[in-house]
């Protein structure tokens, strides 16, 4: 349950959104990010208002401006990490998807690009966390969002991993120029963003900048 | 709809789950194939039936009449041979005891008197191959039926006697034109040239013969001359059979078989459907997952719908393929099953109706049990990856009940298309929903109780157990549907058969008559008396047969009735037409009961009144009339009138003297009567020494043992039960296919559960304890119910249907229901099995990827 939260996300921005079990991150992001609906307020993703979308809708709005990277890699076990890849260049709308070549092109440079060059066709189930994680940030960079979306993407990672990955979110983000919403509870990881949101309880308690926080 | 998403991520999870959806696939497969393999053979039937329909009559037509051709009868005859392309070929047909003068054997049989030219299309088949010419030689020779050998210890070269005339047997009839082997059981065919017919002197004045003339004539000659004289020929008791007729008839009948056999494929369709349902709604589970992500990265409802449509849609397609190939390839086998029912020779061919057919059904089949879970996957909620436990919308009632609805007049249409009539097939289709709803019921009775009654005192690993049977993706419905309903119809249909077949058997009981004697004249009654006192063989019962027609019923004509267009059934026309066996008796016996009227006193009859007269309940039915109305009998050209003073019901399936026409006692003492008898003879070498005597001393006089009757029957249910073990070994093998398909469906739940118990410590001793009590506890259930069920249903079947007792056949049901537990444990306890071995981290990682 949120109550009163009134966030404005600038365009290139990264934020991060901050707090403890239980105080409503996850569900700021299911709102933010149109999974799912608010029974009060207004949501505007990249200018265009949710509330007045059904769940077509949204979900062709994702489609094209939105990716997400998740806590427990979601990756679809039954593909390989190149298809996993894959999948969202395919569901661009017909005037943005790439050919299936130059598809298969770009899913192949951002897995290299995560260090995933030879494991390019194995399963997730044969990949480690770390790996797997880093399959879930070229899959989320793949169609080039406008919008980038991750929950706790370290939260299942030991703490190098954890790093290395963030850094690798990162160091993405800022080539892709995407705007980045990352949900957490680690303020180490927090620290990276430009701004920190911090929830406690459904409320928003403080806004402030990363290099201020403590 | 992103059609190339679509595609791709279709073609990538059908290399997942192409061989978990084969198999549920092919517990469809069995089914169509059973339809396609009839289908194709009522086809291929039917074609070479049309190619060949001259051939299955001999003739273009045949003209029949109970009299010699007299009278108008003969003017007609005469007229039509006028028209024809040559004189009519006849064939005197009549029943009457062949002995082999060798063994003494005597033997009823049909004896058949044909004239050269017969058959005028079409080939009679010997052995050896040139006898059918050689039987017009000078020399008075015959041939028979095969089973006649056996049953008169015969070889060809020995002497014969039929009647008064001596004969040579010369070989046997392989095949003659449209006749289906079965025909042939009971009373086996004696082939004789025609003009040896009078030497017999069996064909007397009021001997029961059949008279035909077979003829050629041009059908635009036929058609017309029918159409003119029909009404003749039904005033002169003149019976024609046309070549469209036979054929229609030959179709019709092979076509009714096929179909009856068709309702036990369609059976096993639907379980296979069933199996299809119960694998898919675990895989649509285990994809719950997959589609969050997806509906997250921006995939629509349609778009989840499409790809998992075309792998449903790939399922059902390879489903239909499966069967089409596996029911041609039956089907080239299948006339050897049902060589005795086949009117023709008919060689395989594909039928491409049929693959048709098998493949439509494949993807209706799969569209109907697939609908539901495919629409609650293509509204999986993409909030779902960031909570697990979000529950979307799942099928609105609305859709829920559209769905049970498409679901029920399928198997309506299915059933009706199948059966051969469209009262069958309601009952079939009503039959069949009860017995899943049974089913059903039981199966959520049974594990409603094992939850509540689980002992608490026994031990984990058994709780553990039991437990398995009814908690989330458990596969207890499907296990009690595939075994249960598996073991219904095996054992419904064995049930069925016992009980009729005892039936027949306690027709056999010393207090039953096992040897009918007919045509006894009266001079001949005394001496056969005295012939059967003197082997001290009781007389069971015994009447006095007078043949007779119904010439007016309630003042109108019967020529008059039969004349009217377009009022007279089939039935109604038999009726009209045939001559009856009429008797007199004072009392009921005790297989007919009074339902209308009363039974006659000794004032009953007064003179210049009509005679008081008894009609059988179906007659009367058919007749349209009851208690109070009059009917004039033509008793060899005597008119006597009668007024119906009551109805009875009778039990024909008893071996009594039933009648459905009775006259009091003296009214019809003046006519030409014979007599028939019923004994009891027990011993077979006395039975037999019996009729041989009887046949030397009264060569007119018929008997027909009642072994004899029960061993053709034997025959007959033998044949029909083949088919209907191989369709229901169908049945059953679909059965086990989805015992496997909802074992393999569960598996991964129970084997990660299994180990993940071992990595907290359990023995591999305990979860074998585990997974064998969930394996024995549900076989026990599917096969409580499965067998439970069968008994209900064949006590119906017996009672209501045969109108016969009923009784369970304990020993064979238990055989039966023991098989299925057995089955069902062992499929539960393979599938259970990797669980309980290896280390448990190598187990768990394998069931991760799998």
């Amino acid at each position: 349950m949120l109550e009163g939260v009134d966030l404005v996300v600038d365009e290139g921005e990264v934020v991060a959104v901050l707090g403890p079990s239980g105080s409503g991150k996850t569900t700021l992001l299911g709102l933010l990010a149109g999974l799912d609906r608010a029974s009060a307020g207004d949501v505007s993703l990249d200018g265009v208002e949710l509330r007045g979308l059904d769940e077509d809708a949204r979900a062709a709005l994702r489609a094209e401006r939105v990716g997400f990277v998740f806590q427990s890699f979601q990756l679809i076990s039954t593909l390989t990490a190149l298809e996993n890849v894959l999948v969202p260049l395919e569901l661009l709308p017909g005037d943005r998807a790439p050919a299936a070549a130059a598809a298969d092109a770009r899913a192949r440079e951002l897995l290299a690009r995560v260090g995933l060059a030879a494991r390019m066709d194995h399963y997730p189930a044969q990949l480690s966390g770390g790996e797997q994680q880093r399959v879930g940030i070229a899959r989320a960079f793949a169609p080039q969002p406008r919008l980038l979306f991750a929950d706790e993407p370290t939260g299942n990672l030991d703490r190098e991993t954890g790093r290395a990955v963030a850094d690798l979110l990162f160091d993405l983000n800022r080539e892709e120029g995407t705007t980045l919403v990352i949900v957490t509870h680690d303020l180490e990881l927090a620290r990276r963003a430009n701004r920190i949101v911090r929830l406690e309880s459904g409320r928003v308690t403080r806004i402030e900048s990363a290099a201020s926080a403590s | 709809m992103n059609r190339r998403f679509a595609i791709a991520m279709a073609r990538r999870e059908a290399r997942s789950s192409r061989r978990r959806l084969l198999l549920y696939g092919s517990s469809m497969a069995l089914g169509i194939a059973a339809l396609v393999a009839l289908q194709g053979t009522r086809n291929t039937v039917s074609d070479a039936v049309a190619q060949r329909s001259r051939s299955l009559l001999g003739a273009d037509v045949r003209l029949e009449s109970r009299a010699p051709f007299a009278g108008e009868g003969l003017a007609l005859l005469a007229d039509l041979e006028s028209k024809a392309l040559a004189p009519a070929a006849r064939v005197t047909r009549f029943g009457a005891m062949l002995q082999a003068r060798a063994s003494g054997r005597t033997r009823l049989v049909d004896v058949q008197a044909v004239d050269p030219a017969y058959p005028f299309y079409g080939r009679v088949i010997t052995d050896p191959p040139d006898a059918w010419s050689a039987l017009q030689g000078e020399e008075p020779v015959a041939l028979v039926d095969p089973s006649a050998l056996v049953q008169l210890d015969l070889a060809p070269g020995d002497r014969l006697a039929l009647g008064d005339l001596e004969l040579r047997l010369l070989g046997t009839i392989r095949k003659t034109p449209g006749t289906a082997g079965l025909r042939t059981s009971v009373a086996p065919r004696v082939f004789i040239a025609r003009r040896h017919v009078a030497a017999t002197h069996l064909v007397e004045q009021g001997s029961l013969v059949d008279h035909h003339a077979y003829l050629r004539v041009e059908p635009e000659v036929l058609t017309p001359w029918l159409e003119a004289n029909r009404p003749a020929l039904d005033a002169a008791y003149v019976r024609e059979d046309t070549v469209a007729e036979t054929q229609r008839d030959t179709s019709r009948s092979f076509g009714a078989l096929t179909r009856y056999l068709g309702l036990v494929g369609l059976t096993a369709l639907l379980l296979g459907g069933i199996g299809v349902a119960a694998g898919v709604r675990v895989w649509v589970r285990e994809k719950t997952e997959t589609v969050a992500v997806l509906r997250s990265l921006g995939a629509s409802s349609a778009d989840v719908l499409v790809t998992y449509g075309l792998l449903a849609a790939g399922l059902g397609v390879a489903a239909g393929s499966l069967g089409a190939a596996a029911g041609t390839a039956l089907q080239a086998g299948l006339p050897r099953i049902l060589a005795d029912w086949l009117p023709v020779d008919v060689v395989f061919r594909p039928d491409p109706i049929a693959i048709a057919t098998g493949i439509g059904l494949g993807l209706w089949v799969t569209a109907l049990f697939v609908a539901g879970p495919l629409y609650d996957l293509s509204r999986v909620p993409p909030l779902r990856v960031l909570r697990r436990d979000f529950e979307g919308d799942t099928t609105p009632r609305r859709g829920r009940v559209a769905l049970v609805a498409a679901l029920g007049v399928s198997l309506l249409a299915a059933s009706l298309w199948q059966a051969p009539t469209w009262r069958s097939g309601l009952a079939f289709a009503a039959g069949l929903a009860g017995v899943l709803g049974v089913l059903c019921a039981t199966s959520f009775a049974a594990t409603t109780w094992l939850r509540r009654h689980t002992p608490r005192g026994a031990p984990f690993w058994m709780r553990q157990g039991l437990a398995n049977l009814f908690r989330p993706r458990n596969h207890s419905l499907a296990t009690i549907l595939a075994i249960g309903f598996g073991l219904h119809l095996v054992a419904t249909q064995h049930a069925v058969q016992w009980n009729v077949l005892r039936q027949i058997e306690a027709d056999t009981r010393p207090d039953r008559p096992n040897l009918v004697l007919f045509d006894v004249q009266p001079d001949q009654k005394p001496e056969v008396d005295a012939l059967v006192v003197s082997r001290s063989v009781p007389v069971i019962e015994e009447a006095p047969l007078v043949s007779a027609r119904i010439a007016r019923v309630d003042g109108r004509d019967v020529g008059d009735w039969l004349r009217a267009d377009g009022e007279v059934s089939r039935d109604l026309r038999w009726v009209l037409r045939r001559e009856y066996r009429l008797t007199w008796s004072a009392t009921l016996r005790d297989t007919e009961e009074l339902i209308d009227g009363r039974w006659w006193q000794e004032s009953s009859i007064r003179p210049g009144e009509p005679a008081p007269v008894s009609l059988e309940e179906d007659v009367a039915a058919t007749l349209g009339i009851g208690v109070g109305d009059t009917m004039v009998w033509d008793v060899q050209g005597v008119a006597i009138p009668s007024l119906v003073t009551s109805i009875r019901a009778v039990d024909w399936g008893r071996m009594a003297t039933n009648f459905m026409v009775v006259f009091p006692p003296g009214v019809l003492e003046q006519a030409p009567v014979s007599h028939v008898m019923l004994l009891r003879v027990a011993d077979d070498a006395d039975r037999a020494l019996l009729q041989r005597d009887l046949v030397a001393r009264f060569s007119n006089v018929s008997a027909l043992d009642a072994t004899t009757i029960l061993q053709a029957l034997d025959a007959v249910l033998a044949q029909a039960s083949r088919a209907v073990h191989v369709l229901s070994a169908l049945t059953l093998a679909t059965g086990i296919l989805i015992l496997l398909a909802a074992a393999s469906a569960s598996r991964h739940e129970r084997t990660r559960e299994a180990l993940l118990l071992r990595t907290l410590g359990a023995s591999g001793r305990f979860v074998r304890r585990v997974v064998a009590t969930e394996a024995i506890a549900l076989a026990a259930v599917a096969a409580a119910v499965g067998s439970l069920t069968a008994i209900a249903a064949s006590a119906g079947i017996v009672i209501g249907l045969f109108e016969l007792p009923y009784r369970p056949p304990w020993r064979d049901l238990s055989l039966l229901t023991l098989g299925a537990f057995a089955l069902a444990a062992l499929v539960g306890w393979w599938h259970g099995r990797p669980a309980t071995q290896g280390s448990p981290l190598a187990g768990l990682r394998a069931a991760e990827i799998a």
